[in-house]
């Protein structure tokens, strides 16, 4: 019966006007994601290719990944080039001068368009699957045809999910496809599971917007009202509590900002090279360059351990907040799988300190040979879900099993005169 | 009639749900963000002053010719305005290796993002239903059965309606300024109000003209769903598509190198060629005019200083050498600094016409021209930054000049003196940003805001004109 139900909801809707509507903007959006994104990927890897270190220097970059296209999350703070010296570990930046334009709006790559445009159509397609027919009179027809209500809610939910889900799964295939012709693409088994991964988030994270709002209109009696509530619900999971837990995070861990720390490094070294052209002036052994690049490095060392902790659990902190909205654990799903999120981020900068450690001699002349280069390959799918990536995961479903279970609880005790 | 309409219009939105709804959504958001906001100006001003102070007191006692570039360079005072519009948001913290990056993961929320997206959906939301909705109802045949005329009708619904959205979002935004002159470290001026007064009217112009959007489409609609539909169509495309899509063209159709490689290609110009340049002199100088000093090359520097001390004669030999040495490295890295700066200049040139370009293909959509004209009201645009680049990077070449003025000053002095010596520069001169007077940003916002109100009766008139037309049946 809820096949036959989830039928009926299909087959309602496939020929009307709103899922044209909604299919052609989703084939837009995409349309513009993939190129924007494309162009990005390629000025990245432009980048890469001009500034990739000459071999035996110290210099860091890593490759751009063509994930990006899809979530851009960090990589444009992971492709940089990180600068090894003595003094330590340092970060240029050089951006091309049209990219300010980008910085004022709101780029809307893949993973936008799952989390803010697919939430918000999963909405306008659940707002009004019971209360139109409750304002309608045919909710009172159905349920005095014998159906069992488990049936008619779920087949509702599953219906309109499959309406809004299915045309979205075909056209970013559709997108991926494209996204694997393009020349500068280079394919890999891995490009195809990470984005299964992402279409499996997605459905899951469909699956709970359409919940969520016919859970609100089978709450309330006039579509209006569940469509206005529903889009609180979704303002609130999308932006407000991402927006708020990055405050809370911040004002509940007294962490110094990466300025000051900055500063305190750039002190203590001045200090160490103004020690040794004291030392020089009074004796001259040759061993003050040794001993001041030692000093730099203790201090630096000192700062890195006293502080990359801090950040680091600042960082879980805002994780676990804003892992209150189903959007926001989304959003680290995602950039996760896509190896440009938080997780990346660290890993790489953890890899980037163990590099300049080994190597420390050698890149500052202190031992013969050249530094060793740096091999860095990004985690792999197993690796994410394994270590971070499974929390999101349960978050999404334990929303999208919450909402589900309440517009069943709902539903079955709503009273139909 | 028309007030009475108006009047219909409000006490129908402002008893409703949707309207509770909208008053707590609006106020939630708005004040959060300015909340939030807030917290990072205070936060990012302090940085700022402490950065100053550091440098400052580390010029003061340690100024040295060598490695003050580490130690100077200047950093950008955070807006004033930062709680309401970030503007383009140069997070200096990003560049250091030990940053947070979550702000970057999950990008902030301004009054200019919650109007520019949330407060128009909701303006479409609202408006969807005006005139399809209550053709639905029959609302509309009783309403024109009476001898009201249409366009009464339609400028009450419009009015009302505008009416209804702009007071939450105003109530929103003035507890928002509440909290800000309470918690900010910013003291408030006079001409800040002006600017306050100012994003409010962009604001309200904005989300007027997707109200108007909104009714156009309930006009050319038979229900109130399709209508949501077609507004939904037109807000992606004015707000996500178009905005996005011109930086993109542009670079395609008007194609620069990048920045990277005009960087390595300077670099290149200024170190290895100059010295390789230079090499090629002075073997010439050694042969032409120094020929008789050619010997020296292969002196090791003890038996270089022997013969400095013994021979009176050499070492006035050698006092013009060294002159027309340092004359020579000063002419070749000044010719190499004026190469490496026409090329620089001619990058600037091209990246600004190419942004140009951008800039005109974006302002076909509203969200745009409102993001350009609230930026620049509060100076923190496309415009104040490229002011910014300009003056900044004039005080540091004044303050390198003023350097190398101390360094030679104390070198006449004494001749021992070395680079890694103390150098006194608390005369130096010192930065201030100067601001762009709020006459001179009224001007500059004068096409954005004006192409916003095209958009604006564009889109009335579209309504106005559908729903003269409108079948009522």
């Amino acid at each position: 019966m809820i096949w036959r139900i989830a039928k009926k909801e299909i087959l309602e809707n496939l020929l009307s006007y709103r899922f044209f509507i909604l299919t052609g903007l989703l084939a837009l959006l995409m349309l513009v994601a993939v190129i924007v994104g494309y162009g990005d990927f390629l000025q990245r890897v432009e980048n890469f290719e001009i500034l990739r270190p000459a071999p035996g220097s110290p210099n860091i970059i890593i490759e751009p990944t063509p994930m990006s296209i899809l979530a851009k999350g960090l990589e444009a703070n992971l492709t940089r080039l990180h600068e090894i010296s003595m003094l330590g570990i340092q970060i240029q930046q050089n951006q091309q001068s049209v990219n300010r334009i980008f910085a004022l709006f709101a780029v809307p790559d893949m993973l936008f368009i799952i989390k803010v445009v697919l939430a918000l159509i999963a909405i306008l397609f659940s707002f009004d699957a019971i209360a139109f027919e409750k304002e309608q009179g045919t909710l009172k027809l159905l349920l005095s045809n014998g159906i069992r209500r488990p049936s008619i809610i779920l087949g509702k939910v599953f219906g309109r999910f499959a309406l809004v889900f299915v045309p979205f799964a075909m056209l970013f295939l559709l997108a991926l496809l494209a996204i694997s012709l393009l020349p500068a693409i280079a394919v890999t088994g891995t490009f195809w599971l990470k984005n299964f991964a992402l279409l499996l988030s997605a459905c899951v994270y469909t699956l709970l917007f359409t919940a969520a709002g016919t859970f609100v209109s089978s709450a309330v009696h006039r579509s209006s009202t569940s469509m206005v509530i529903s889009l609180t619900l979704w303002l609130l999971f999308v932006f407000v509590i991402p927006n708020f837990g990055t405050l809370l995070a911040k004002s509940l861990s007294a962490v110094p900002t990466s300025e000051r720390i900055e500063m305190e490094g750039r002190l203590s070294t001045i200090q160490a090279i103004y020690e040794r052209i004291q030392r020089e002036k009074e004796s001259r052994d040759g061993s003050e360059h040794r001993r001041m690049i030692q000093q730099i490095r203790e201090s630096t060392l000192r700062l890195l351990e006293l502080y990359q902790p801090k950040m680091n659990s600042l960082t879980q902190l805002t994780k676990a907040i804003v892992r209150f909205s189903p959007s926001g654990a989304l959003h680290f799903l995602m950039t996760d799988v896509a190896n440009t999120g938080l997780y990346e981020e660290a890993r790489m900068k953890d890899a980037v300190v163990q590099h300049v450690n080994r190597n420390f001699g050698r890149i500052n002349h202190l031992e013969q040979g050249s530094p060793d280069t740096f091999l860095y390959t990004r985690s792999s799918l197993s690796e994410v879900l394994a270590e971070t990536a499974f929390v999101d995961i349960l978050v999404v479903f334990f929303y999208t099993v919450f909402f589900i279970g309440a517009a069943y609880m709902r539903f079955l005790v709503y009273d139909p005169r | 009639m028309l007030r009475v309409l108006i009047r219909k219009e409000l006490l129908d939105n402002l008893l409703n749900l949707r309207f509770i709804a909208l008053c707590v959504v609006a106020i939630l958001l708005i004040f959060s963000s300015i909340v939030v906001l807030t917290g990072l100006h205070n936060e990012d001003a302090g940085d700022y002053h402490n950065r100053l102070n550091t440098q400052d007191a580390f010029i003061d006692r340690y100024g040295h010719s060598n490695r003050i570039s580490w130690m100077s360079s200047i950093p950008r005072e955070p807006s004033r305005y930062q709680p309401l519009v970030l503007g383009i948001d140069r997070d200096a913290a990003q560049e250091n290796f030990v940053n947070n990056p979550v702000p970057v993961l999950l990008s902030k929320l301004d009054l200019v993002v919650i109007v520019s997206i949330i407060m128009s959906l909701i303006a479409i939301v609202l408006s969807h239903n005006a005139i399809a909705g209550e053709r639905e109802d029959g609302l509309l045949k009783l309403m024109l059965s009476t001898s009201i005329s249409r366009s009464t009708i339609v400028l009450g619904k419009f009015i009302g309606g505008v009416v209804t959205l702009i007071i939450p979002f105003s109530l929103g935004v003035l507890l928002g300024l509440a909290y800000i002159s309470i918690d900010a470290d910013v003291r408030l001026q006079f001409m800040d109000f002006g600017v306050f007064g100012l994003l409010l009217a962009l604001s309200y112009i904005y989300i007027t003209a997707f109200y108007a959007l909104g009714l156009l489409f309930s006009a050319r609609s038979r229900t109130s769903s399709v209508a949501v539909l077609k507004s939904l169509f037109a807000w992606v495309v004015l707000v996500l598509v178009l905005p996005n899509v011109s930086p993109f063209l542009a670079a395609q159709i008007y194609s620069i190198p990048s920045r990277a490689k005009i960087d390595l290609e300077l670099n290149k110009i200024e170190s290895d060629d100059r010295d390789e340049i230079l090499r090629k002199r002075i073997q010439l100088m050694f042969q032409t005019t120094f020929s008789d000093l050619a010997f020296i090359r292969s002196m090791t520097k003890p038996e270089l200083q022997k013969k400095l001390t013994d021979d009176s004669a050499f070492r006035e030999r050698y006092a013009q050498y060294q002159k027309a040495f340092d004359d020579l490295v000063r002419d070749v890295n000044r010719e190499q600094r004026r190469i490496a700066n026409a090329i620089r200049e001619s990058f600037d040139n091209q990246s600004h016409r190419q942004e140009d370009f951008a800039t005109a293909l974006a302002s076909l959509s509203p969200l745009s021209n409102f993001v350009f004209a609230a930026t620049d009201v509060a100076d923190v645009g496309l415009h104040s930054d490229t002011e910014w680049g300009s003056q900044s990077s004039a005080y540091n070449r004044a303050f390198g000049d003023y350097v190398e003025l101390r360094y030679n000053e104390e070198k006449k002095k004494n001749p021992a003196f070395t680079s890694n010596d103390y150098l006194d520069l608390r005369a130096r001169p010192r930065f201030q940003f100067q601001q762009m007077p709020l006459s001179a940003r009224i001007e500059r916002i004068l096409i954005p805001a004006g192409i916003l109100m095209v958009f604006n009766l564009l889109f009335f008139a579209g309504a106005f004109v559908s729903f003269l037309r409108y079948d009522v049946r």
